[in-house]
């Protein structure tokens, strides 16, 4: 009847302390020139404005004058890698890239640990060599290659469309001595959004590395000899130093069931003792104790810690001596964040926990990231054991498949815009899938990967709706048969619409036509996806009405990149369409729209 | 019945007879008949790994069974009586599917969202149009479920909508867009015509004899579960609907603010409302009473909270003529919660509908939701309980309740007299038990009309049984009761009559008759007796009660009539009586049993199992005092315990003396 979900949201706060705010970790790499990199001698690499991609040809890019945009712009003489002049350890990368048709390239990490970036548009199950896959390691000289790493699914979208990437890596660890004691790991990669891989070990270096022999440090290198790619909005986060050790760890423990702070913090303690890490189970019992644990944070170097606590009770915490978190009740597996800066030096923590309900498990884990070290974990295994976690229930479309449920739109902030009610997900084997709102007769969204998560569904009551296992394109829901005039970006239709679903028809093999009544017409929409790569969306009309317009694509930006294919929102995606179907494209105050007069047939295509 | 059953029957009967000299009346007879003598619950082979939680069930013309799964899959079963039912997949990928319809050679289901009607255009045994008949607003709550749709005399359809949630008053029930809570009714070409409101969780509906009836579950404004004729304009409680009452469309007359007159809607959204214990209250028979002309439909027929459900869904008519048994023309209701299934019979008196309630079958696989003839008029019983938890154990089923062909010695039937009820059995009754009143207990209370999820029963009186008339073939007894109060229900216990072949006891020996009228005609005309006032269940046995030996003969009614379970026994001429509870230091396990039954504690508890409601195991594990645990017992904190659905009502009409022992005893689990 009632679900805990506001209290289960993370709770993230940041406590305005007194101390001097002295590092950024997060660097920016500016492409307003070249000097973050080494000079290659060749012109191939070039700051642009923006690219542009004739996806009709193989590696065509052309660059626009501007700043911004790196870009590897190849010819027969110019095709040198790019190699940074910073040298990297422990780090966290993350950039946008966009590749010309059938282009290759590579992230090589320390010049070393190649990540495929390839046009790998519509392949069905990716490997090593497509984009996103660690590539192979060659055997010298025979020249064999071996290892390898491919991504869990392939999430590359169209080439001339901007994707992007994040990778956390851990570099080979030595001892005093030079030798490797620690392989590299990609601890963890996404692609537009998609995990691809998560704690991969490198034995060595991948083929075409700057030096077979591995080092603590080494520069970024992108591939440059095999076809052009651009990137921007590249930054790194460098994780050079040691984390932040707690020391002094000291308890005490009050036994009873207290209902606040005070009703034991002056009473004498009925334990107290040392503990090496943290933990709950100094107490006796798992409910109705009181705990008060002090340490002391040694902070290698000044700057922003992001700490998260998960504790099942009621706590605060108290960080150089200010109160960071107030005494609050969560679920065991309820956590609250808090970024401080911290200065050099022993900074004094205190956590002040206590339980009274007996179903909640007793749990108590502390982790901080500092500007120069990755999340570090300070608590005990068995502090944190709680409960036992749901089965996933994944729904896979390995034949066309159709599903019903609520569909929650979310904007690029991560914000969700709205639940689409009368929706229907439309799943195919090629991995391309789509969600078709009934109610206006738009695709509201398109994600390809693997098709549905249905455990917010299925499992216990559920919440009516599904989640895409892909990288998701959110189009916006906009209905596409709309009146010619002035186009909005809103979702609904206008009452003298009088849009009526009638359901939709399957053919043999499932696959979906929606019919519906608009404006006095009787529609048949048929949507599909084809190779994986693309979605045609045939609409028939039996009465089309000649003030109403296809409406393909309102957004701030629509760019005509040849005459059938158009990239909108910033090369987020690509409409093409037919010369013959007379589209046009206006500009009506911030927005763009492209349109297509009604005829018996409309036909277009969503190229992603 | 055949003869071969017949003759079983017979044999059983002997050696029953047998047992009963040796039992004692307060006892259960051992090795006494049970449900399974009579209605066997069989499992229908299904291939592994199919999900097949039940939401609708329907059976075809020839036979088959379609259903539906929350999964949004259509199934057709083919052959389901025999050993290697085939499984057809008929459509998929609907949204959570809670009711299936067939009618002129198709298939129609409730999705949350619409109507959907399935076409098999081309022949090859799958739908291949999924043509949205209606589609209805929807505010994407997960509580929106939509049942249905069950097709009218006329054709039309009818579909339920159960309200949604508020996201921080997550207890109260809202309408967050028109028409849930509502029932509407929708022709074939898709026209909706908004019919009744006032429902909150409407998973029960039906067409008996082309009439439509709906049951709705414990909670906000709904004390208990019930089923009860729907006509338009009709409003069934639940305010919230109420929202869209306003609107054109809408045939309803009810308005908020007449309830909210006389109930105070306590619709803080900070503040869940609790239970009060000595506050003003009303009924929703009160209110309908006291509000003519609004088209207020207090419940036909109540099906007590606890005892014939948790959670009230289908209802289907017997229409099998005998072939199901001795029940014909009466109603069974599924319930999910309880994994079991009321039966109802149902009488129309000064044109109101009423009836009497009484326990039939328990024991499913999972939580029944849906129910269907079969072709051999024996029952399919499709069930689930994701999410809603249910004493039956698996997470669904599909099932058949096949009568064995004996006949049960139950009541088969209640009906209101101007002075009292006339019961009926299956069974021709012992004349000496069943012509004495002591073996008749009527008690009469009723649930609160308010805002807080639930009621526990409230203003219950004894009521005194005066005079028993057996028919000459002792299939009938009319008995004279004290005190009848219209808008009650009355829970009707002949615990003493025995069957005149084989001395059984009743199989179900509760009768609840949901008095709203009572029928004008002839008094009984015979002298009029007092009953013994007698030791009790929940009174100790060892306090004695000074009482009058045998039957008092009195010309006048007792008024104060016996008043047992309550602190004071007075029987008129009689000094009054304290009976004192206390409480032994020695815990009789099976004394506790019998209270945690009488008090359908075990409706919702097991000891050692997860249920509806935690194991009492699990309670015990959080260390509360036993003091602790009676003051959750009279207000539970479903806070407390938030991976269960159904919340705790109060058991604030529950006698001290006997919460103080069952909580001393599940305080002692813990101990063990």
């Amino acid at each position: 009847m009632f679900k805990l979900n506001d209290s289960m949201k993370k709770l993230g706060l940041i406590a305005a302390l007194s101390f001097p705010t002295f590092v950024f970790a997060q660097e920016t790499v500016s492409f307003n020139d070249l000097s973050f990199w080494k000079p290659t001698g060749k012109a191939n690499w070039q700051i642009v404005g923006d690219v542009t991609v004739d996806i009709s040809k193989h590696d065509a890019m052309t660059g626009t004058p501007g700043k911004g945009v790196l870009a590897n712009l190849t010819d027969e003489q110019n095709r040198s890698n790019l190699i940074s002049v910073m040298e990297h350890g422990d780090v966290n990368v993350e950039f946008d890239f966009n590749m010309a048709a059938h282009s290759n390239s590579g992230f090589y990490l320390q010049g070393r640990y190649e990540i495929q970036l390839l046009d790998s548009w519509g392949v069905k199950v990716p490997a090593y060599g497509d984009c996103g896959g660690i590539y192979k390691r060659r055997e010298l000289p025979s020249g064999r290659l071996y290892e390898g790493h491919a991504p869990r699914q392939n999430a590359c979208l169209a080439p001339g469309l901007w994707q992007h990437m994040e990778i956390s890596f851990q570099a080979p660890k030595f001892d005093a001595n030079g030798n490797k004691i620690a392989n590299a790991k990609v601890l963890k990669l996404s692609l537009n959004g998609v995990v691809l891989h998560e704690n991969v070990e490198l034995s060595g270096p991948t083929g075409g590395p700057i030096s077979e022999k591995e080092a603590a440090t080494g520069p970024f290198m992108i591939q440059g000899d095999h076809g052009p790619i651009a990137f921007r909005n590249l930054t790194y986060h460098s994780f050079t130093g040691k984390p932040a050790e707690l020391n002094n760890i000291n308890y005490a423990v009050y036994y009873g069931a207290f209902k606040k702070e005070e009703d034991f913090l002056s009473k004498k303690p009925d334990a107290t003792g040392k503990l090496e890490k943290l933990t709950w189970d100094f107490s006796k019992q798992p409910n109705n104790f009181g705990e008060k644990i002090t340490a002391a944070l040694n902070v290698p170097q000044a700057g922003k810690h992001d700490f998260t606590f998960q504790l099942g009770g009621t706590y605060s915490v108290k960080i150089g001596n200010k109160e960071v978190l107030p005494s609050a009740w969560t679920v065991s597996n309820n956590q609250r964040s808090v970024s401080v800066d911290l200065p050099a030096g022993n900074v004094p923590l205190e956590i002040v926990y206590f339980k009274t309900d007996g179903w909640v498990s007793p749990v108590l884990g502390m982790s901080v990231e500092g500007p120069n070290f990755r999340e570090t974990s300070y608590n005990t295994l068995g502090s944190m054991l709680a409960g036992s976690p749901q089965d996933p229930i994944l729904l896979n479309a390995t034949e066309p498949t159709l599903l019903r449920s609520f569909t929650d739109l979310y904007g690029k902030d991560g914000k969700k815009i709205k639940r689409v009610v009368h929706s229907i997900n439309v799943g195919s084997p090629e991995n391309l899938h789509y969600a078709f709102d009934m109610d206006n007769g738009a695709i509201s969204q398109i994600w390809k990967g693997q098709f549905l998560d249905m455990t917010p569904m299925w499992d216990d009551r559920g919440d009516g709706s599904s989640r895409p296992r892909g990288t998701v394109l959110m189009l916006g829901d906009l209905p596409v048969i709309v009146k010619n005039g002035t186009f909005t970006t809103s979702d609904a239709l206008s009452q003298d619409a009088n849009f009526r679903t009638l359901g939709y028809d399957v053919d043999a093999i499932n696959q979906p036509t929606f019919r519906y009544q608009i404006y006095g017409s009787e529609v048949e929409d048929q949507i599909r996806s084809v190779e994986g790569k693309y979605f045609n969306r045939e609409i028939s009309f039996k009465k089309p009405s000649a003030d109403v317009v296809c409406r393909l694509a309102t957004a701030k930006e629509i760019t005509k990149i040849s005459d059938e294919l158009y990239a909108v929102d910033g090369k987020s995606y690509f409409i093409k369409v037919s010369p013959s179907a007379k589209p046009t494209l206006v500009k009506q105050g911030e927005l763009s729209t492209l349109y297509v007069p009604s005829g018996e047939k409309v036909q277009y295509q969503i190229l992603w | 019945m055949n003869i071969k059953s017949f003759k079983n029957l017979i044999n059983r009967k002997v050696a029953a007879l047998a047992l009963a000299c040796l039992a004692t009346g307060a006892y259960a007879q051992e090795n006494a008949p049970s449900e399974n003598d009579y209605y066997k619950i069989v499992k229908i082979p299904a291939p592994e790994g199919l999900v097949l939680e039940v939401g609708g069930l329907v059976t075809l013309p020839n036979g088959d069974v379609a259903l539906s799964t929350r999964r949004g899959d259509v199934w057709i079963v083919e052959n389901p009586t025999g050993k290697s039912p085939n499984f057809r997949k008929f459509a998929g990928g609907l949204h959570e599917i809670l009711g299936l319809a067939y009618k002129d050679g198709n298939l129609y289901c409730a999705q949350r969202g619409e109507l959907t009607k399935l076409v098999d255009k081309n022949g090859d045994g799958k739908a291949d149009r999924y043509e949205t008949v209606y589609a209805w607003p929807i505010s994407g709550h997960y509580h929106e479920y939509s049942f249905g749709p069950k097709i009218g005399p006329d054709g039309s359809f009818y579909v339920t909508g159960n309200v949604g949630f508020g996201n921080s008053d997550w207890w109260a029930g809202k309408s967050l867009v028109p028409w849930r809570g509502w029932t509407m009714k929708i022709s074939e070409d898709g026209k909706m015509e908004p019919y009744a409101a006032g429902m909150r969780s409407p998973c029960g509906i039906g067409l008996i004899d082309g009439e439509f009836f709906y049951g709705d579950n414990q909670g906000d404004w709904m004390g208990s579960g019930f089923i009860t004729h729907v006509e338009k304009g009709d409003f069934m409680g639940h305010p919230a609907s109420l929202k869209w009452a306003d609107r054109p469309e809408s045939p309803v007359k009810m308005r908020p603010d007449l309830i909210y007159a006389k109930v105070d809607p306590r619709d803080n959204p900070k503040v869940k409302p609790e239970y009060i214990k000595n506050e003003p209250m009303t009924t929703i028979y009160e209110m309908a009473k006291n509000n003519p002309d609004k088209g207020i439909k207090s419940p036909a027929v109540w099906l007590p909270h606890g005892v014939l459900g948790v959670s009230t869904s289908e209802l289907i008519k017997d229409d099998t003529k005998g072939d199901f048994g001795p029940f014909a023309g009466q109603i069974f209701v599924g319930d999910e919660g309880m994994s079991k299934i009321a039966r109802v019979f149902l009488e129309k008196v000064d044109g109101t509908y009423q009836g009497a309630s009484f326990d039939f079958r328990s024991g499913f696989a999972s939580g029944v939701l849906r129910m269907s003839w079969g072709k051999d008029n024996n029952l399919f019983v499709g069930g689930t309980n994701r999410g809603w938890g249910s004493t039956g154990k698996e997470p669904y089923s599909f099932e058949r309740l096949i009568w064995t062909g004996k006949v049960p010695f139950e009541m088969k039937a209640v009906r209101a007299m101007p002075d009292g009820f006339e019961i009926e059995f299956t069974q021709p009754v012992d004349k000496k038990t069943a012509g004495d009143v002591n073996s008749y207990e009527v008690m009469s209370y009723i649930y609160k009309y308010h805002p807080v999820y639930g009621s526990p029963i409230v203003n219950n009186e004894d009521n005194a049984v005066r005079g028993v008339k057996v028919s000459e073939d002792g299939l009938k007894v009319r008995i004279v009761v004290d005190g009848l109060r219209p808008g009650y229900i009355h829970q009707i216990l002949p615990e003493g009559v025995r069957s005149a072949n084989g001395g059984l006891e009743l199989l179900h020996d509760k009768a609840y008759y949901t008095l709203n009228k009572i029928p004008a005609g002839e008094k009984l005309n015979i002298t009029l007796v007092t009953p013994k006032a007698k030791n009790k269940k929940g009174i100790d046995p060892n306090v004695s009660v000074t009482s009058p030996d045998g039957q008092l003969k009195e010309a006048a009614p007792a008024s104060a009539g016996t008043k047992v379970g309550d602190k004071k026994v007075s029987v008129k001429g009689v000094k009054p009586v304290s009976i004192a509870t206390p409480v032994k230091d020695v815990i009789n396990e099976k004394e506790i049993m019998k209270l945690l039954s009488k008090h359908t504690c075990l409706a919702c508890h097991k000891v050692n199992e997860r249920a509806v409601g935690p194991a009492y195991s699990e309670v015990a594990k959080r260390k509360y005092t036993a003091e602790q645990i009676e003051a959750l017992i009279f207000e539970p904190k479903p806070d407390n315990w938030p991976d269960f659905a159904t919340p705790m009502p109060p058991m604030a009409h529950l006698p001290k003396g006997d919460v103080k022992k069952i909580a001393t005893w599940i305080a002692s689990l813990g101990k063990k």
